[in-house]
């Protein structure tokens, strides 16, 4: 069932931050890339239920949003991850995530707490719940939040940005995290979380879907267009310096030049350069 | 991403723990806390003892253990889960506690300064008041953690609505504190006038929560009734040779004007049930 846009538009004043876009994510971890302002978070507002559509058509978990009835069935089998996710400093983890648990209609108190106990385990948090959440690192703070959306084990997780504040280590552990949940939208700027973690992936630029696919197949897309040299290129389309020292060039490759294997960057770049002229 | 212990626990270690049940030791507060965190282990005692009564007895040590972590005023008798979370959330606390500082401050300070002027300002302020506190609530400032409330099952006007109507009931009795202190100090208070302002209250909250349904932001538009509200009540000041306490309660006190406040609490209390699943308050949206 999973999440199913149609043509979904929303705009704020005359300006479309998310224009007709139609995305299906069915099952697994869907990541949606895209640069800072491309529009990514106004769509996960909108899967989350947070925003209604202006236009266009949002089916989520088989449910139509519009619906009262239905909207309320979505939030009961939904986790949400802001871009920002606020807390309440004065709050513990564990009464943060109590509070959430509540909100999500966990009545039985002997339940929720085994339930708030799991989440905040799950995400490494047992040996901190029980301090003041003011305290805490920005990792720890960006836990809790997932922790909170993990409650009640949702059948569709809709997280923005998950891995900012997460250290290497808390970023490979995210993927099993996520593994239980056969449904994950989750947006991102940073190319290499895709590949670690998405098993399908979509480039959202001004406000539109420019490419779903697999991470291998937008890797593809600059295959045979990518070359390395010890000198710029003018007649690049993207040039830039790598660790090693040489230039890596994007666009049509000079006769005699060293073709090399694309990556996700050098996919993502090209469609970006593409998509802006 | 839970950090597995690197050690466990013996049989004959979990047998002793087992047969001190009635007297603990610190070594048996030491096998708890592991036993707490090593799912082996509690694996491994759960097929030394009854699997049920084991399961039972790590749910009522596991509650004893987060208790401890809750905040006393959390723990208000009898309260459902979430009235008690509702009250115990800081942006509940800083609207409510705005409306008391409001409301007993300022009266006193115009008493003791103006005299009679305390409780002309308690007056003008107190149909303000509700919807003051409202707005305030839900402001995304106030409640930085709104967004992942707000797409959980209970939000909406459930959460929105129980919010408003805890901020109301605290904000009842610091305002009959006030005019009863006020009172004392000045001139005595009838009953009737002390609640002419209620009806009024109500209809500017409602029509605050309404707001909070569209996209227009409830903040100026609760300074703009505010500031025809305190022209209004001046301008009937004037024409009466001076703005006085018993103008204000004249006015608040008016047929007409509490019928108009029932009428307008009704009609927003009614659009903002038919528009329940548009509760928001993020403005930056």
């Amino acid at each position: 069932m999973g999440l199913s846009l149609d043509h979904v538009t929303k705009r704020f004043g005359a300006h479309s931050a998310v224009d007709a876009v139609s995305l299906s994510a069915a099952g697994g971890i869907v990541g949606l890339l895209g640069p800072n302002g491309a529009g990514k978070s106004t769509l996960l507002r909108m899967a989350a239920t947070v925003l209604a559509p202006d236009s266009g058509s949002l089916s989520i978990l088989g449910r139509d949003p519009a619906d009262h009835r239905q909207l309320v069935e979505i939030r009961r089998r939904l986790g949400y991850l802001p871009q920002n996710p606020g807390l309440y400093g004065g709050f513990t983890p564990f009464d943060f995530v109590d509070y959430v648990a509540v909100l999500k209609e966990h009545t039985d108190a002997a339940r929720r707490r085994v339930e708030v106990r799991r989440v905040l385990e799950a995400v490494g948090l047992e040996d901190v719940m029980h301090r003041r959440i003011r305290r805490l690192s920005g990792g720890m703070r960006q836990r809790v939040a997932l922790a909170a959306a993990l409650v009640g084990r949702p059948e569709l997780l809709v997280l923005d940005e998950p891995a900012n504040g997460l250290d290497p280590d808390q970023r490979l552990r995210l993927r099993s995290l996520l593994a239980d949940t056969p449904t994950v939208l989750l947006s991102t700027h940073n190319i290499s979380e895709v590949s670690a973690l998405c098993r399908q992936v979509a480039v959202m630029l001004e406000g539109r879907i420019v490419f779903t696919g697999t991470p291998a197949e937008l890797a593809d897309l600059a295959a045979g267009r990518v070359w390395e040299d010890e000198r710029q290129d003018p007649q690049a389309l993207r040039s830039w310096l790598t660790s090693a020292g040489s230039y890596r060039h994007l666009g049509e490759p000079p006769s005699g030049a060293t073709v090399v294997e694309p990556t996700l960057d050098d996919g993502y770049l090209l469609l970006a350069r593409r998509e802006h002229g | 991403m839970t950090t597995q212990p690197t050690w466990h626990l013996s049989a004959e270690e979990l047998g002793a723990y087992l047969r001190s049940a009635s007297q603990r030791t610190v070594r048996d507060s030491s096998a708890e806390t592991h036993l707490l965190a090593c799912a082996e282990c509690r694996a491994l005692l759960a097929t030394l003892t009854d699997a049920a009564s084991t399961d039972a007895a790590w749910l009522r040590l596991a509650d004893d253990v987060d208790r401890t972590s809750r905040r006393s005023w959390l723990q208000l008798a009898g309260a459902p889960g979430l009235l008690r979370t509702a009250v115990a959330t800081p942006p509940l606390l800083r609207a409510a506690a705005s409306a008391a500082l409001v409301l007993g401050l300022v009266p006193l300070l115009a008493s003791a300064i103006a005299g009679e002027g305390g409780l002309l300002a308690l007056l003008v302020l107190a149909p303000l008041t509700p919807m003051a506190a409202v707005t305030l609530a839900y402001r995304p400032a106030q409640d930085p953690a709104g967004e992942i409330g707000l797409v959980a099952p209970v939000a909406g006007l459930r959460l929105v609505a129980l919010r408003a109507l805890v901020v109301a009931a605290l904000a009842l009795p610091v305002v009959y504190g006030s005019l009863a202190l006020v009172s004392a100090v000045g001139q005595p208070i009838p009953a009737s006038d002390a609640v002419a302002w209620l009806l009024p209250g109500a209809a500017l909250a409602a029509v605050t929560l309404a707001l909070g349904t569209t996209r227009v932001d409830p903040l100026p538009v609760a300074i703009g009734i505010s500031a025809t509200w305190a022209t209004s009540a001046i301008a009937l000041g004037r024409s009466g040779g001076g703005i006085d306490a018993r103008s204000v309660t004249a006015l608040l006190a008016d047929p007409v004007t509490q019928w108009v406040a029932l009428a307008v609490a009704v009609g927003a209390a009614a659009l903002v049930v038919v528009r329940r699943d548009e509760i928001g308050y993020r403005r930056s949206m």
